[in-house]
């Protein structure tokens, strides 16, 4: 039984029989066992620790450090498109970087080539498959991003912006993924939903600019979760057919 | 819904004019606007490049176009490119940055190369819209020529923020030689998590500003509290050591301090240490107490 496996029993994405399969090989192979508990706590580390415990003092003084990069705008023409304060976002992320390297190689697969005349022509990035772990997990992502934007609480406080971080460490280590399963275009794409998580997370933001940046972020993850849902049922289908 | 049910839904859209609608009725045609557009993706290109070109040229609110750009951008032909290029270059306002952002999504070399041409340090939108595009891109070579290159504290700054947040150590690290250490500098390396180049600032005494930043901004990134340890120790200055403290509470590196504590043998400094700990809130800190009353150094 390999980590791929083990990682889609842990997102519930397997059939019910290779669920029961898996159950039961945890509860007779320890080594299955004791790999699927570090599989487990490295994936949940990501939803439970994405930002390490910090004390109100260091906090303080981290926050000092903002202000200080924030007061240099102070004096600056206000700009139409709101700036992005990438420093306010370190410590959201940091954890999860390190756990993307740790399951960046459970996840990697070897990328095949899509079949020439492919029907759905709108990507000329290789179609991970459907059974590959990484576009499932890909798959859950989106749409488990799009339900946490439309769980974001309308004004800014504490957990808003703790749940913007969340996000953005979780979209931060897909972007990683996709560039260990060679996948650029899909990096990019992700790399380009932080600044709009960014600007989202915003203290000050108005609750219609607030609207207008979900509605935008909702469009394009689904887009894509579209769009990657059908290359990968494309390339299986192709590649079926040529066996 | 099948593929081509959609297009033939998008295409009746398209095909009913712009009228003066309540504000309801025309929320629910923007709403149905927008499902359609988003259809799009399921559509073969030689479909959805005229239908998505169309919204943009089109009397679309500007929500409507952003989306078809988004579309554009997810359909690789060089048709699309151009069009996003041709929007980049001369579209209005917003829709010009978010052409730039799809570039950046999904631009081919010739339109990346583009970006370089779109790029107006007088004006903050176009250059933020820029810096952006090469972000999502991952060029982090663009960035730095950006910022080799810059004339102003804005420009530099800005630059400096997403090299940071790209975590472009080597270019961070070339810009050092070009353009000398500063406060923004400083933070792209705390942003970009370089700890090495932190602390070489943090042993260069040329400049006391820089130096002192450096010492805390250890404490941020994390990982050297041994070395803060030791800038404490071997400080020429009273700022110094200060930073190195500030640097121990910043990364909660109490047991530092405590050590610090418990080899000093000036009174004020031990006091000054305690108070440290207080606020550090370290579990040691009542035995201390509780032996400072008693009168233990």
């Amino acid at each position: 039984m390999n980590d791929d496996t083990l990682l889609l029993y842990f997102y519930d994405e397997l059939p019910d029989d290779e669920a029961a399969a898996v159950r039961r090989a945890l509860a007779h192979d320890a080594s299955i066992a004791d790999r699927y508990r570090r599989l487990r706590e490295a994936l949940s580390a990501i939803s439970d620790e994405a930002t390490p415990p910090l004390s109100a003092d260091r906090l303080a003084r981290f926050q000092a450090t903002i202000d200080r990069a924030a007061d240099r705008e102070a004096g600056r023409r206000p700009a139409t498109r709101a700036r992005v304060h990438f420093l306010s976002f370190l410590l959201g992320t940091a954890v999860t970087a390190a756990v993307a390297v740790a399951i960046g190689l459970a996840l990697r697969q070897d990328v095949a080539t899509l079949p020439a005349g492919t029907p759905i022509a709108m990507t000329t990035e290789p179609a991970p498959s459907t059974t590959s772990p990484f576009a499932r997990s890909l798959q859950v992502y989106f749409r488990e991003s799009q339900l946490g934007l439309q769980g974001l609480p309308d004004n800014g406080n504490g957990e808003r912006t703790q749940m913007i971080r969340d996000l953005i460490a979780q979209n931060r280590m897909f972007a990683k993924l996709a560039v260990e399963n060679d996948a650029p275009q899909l990096a990019r794409v992700l790399r380009a939903f932080e600044p709009i998580l960014a600007r989202l997370a915003r203290e000050d933001i108005s609750a219609e600019e607030s609207a207008a940046l979900r509605e935008k972020l909702e469009f394009e993850l689904n887009v894509m979760l579209t769009k990657v849902t059908r290359d990968a049922s494309e390339f299986a289908r192709n590649t079926e057919q040529e066996t | 819904m099948k593929t081509l049910t959609k297009t033939l839904l998008f295409a009746l859209m398209l095909a009913t004019p712009v009228v003066a609608l309540s504000q309801g009725v025309d929320r629910d045609r923007e709403e149905l606007q927008m499902a359609a557009v988003e259809a799009l993706i399921t559509a073969p290109p030689e479909r959805a490049l005229p239908l998505a070109t169309k919204v943009l040229n089109g009397n679309y609110s500007y929500d409507i176009k952003e989306r078809a750009l988004f579309i554009l951008s997810q359909i690789d032909r060089p048709e699309a490119q151009e069009i996003l290029i041709e929007t980049a270059r001369s579209g209005d306002g917003e829709l010009r940055g978010e052409a730039i952002r799809m570039i950046g999504i999904n631009g081919s070399e010739e339109a990346l190369a583009l970006l370089a041409t779109l790029y107006d340090p007088a004006d903050s939108d176009a250059r933020e819209a820029v810096l952006e595009a090469y972000l999502i891109a991952g060029d982090a070579e663009a960035v730095y020529r950006i910022a080799a290159n810059s004339t102003n504290n804005d420009e530099f700054e800005d630059a400096m923020d997403v090299l940071g947040a790209m975590g472009a150590r080597d270019q961070l690290r070339r810009l050092r030689e070009a353009k000398g250490v500063s406060e923004a500098y400083i933070d792209a390396l705390i942003i970009s998590g370089d700890a090495e180049t932190l602390l070489e600032i943090a042993a260069d005494g040329s400049d006391e500003e820089n130096q002192l930043q450096a010492i805390e901004a250890l404490g941020i990134v994390g990982g050297h509290d041994d070395r803060l340890i030791q800038i404490y120790r071997d400080a020429g200055s009273e700022d110094v050591r200060e930073a190195a403290l500030d640097g121990m509470l910043i990364s909660g590196y109490d047991d530092g301090v405590l050590e610090l504590y418990r080899s000093s043998t000036d009174p004020a400094e031990k006091k000054e240490l305690l108070e440290r700990l207080v606020i550090m809130d370290s579990d040691e800190v009542w035995s201390i107490i509780d032996s400072a009353l008693d009168g233990g150094l």
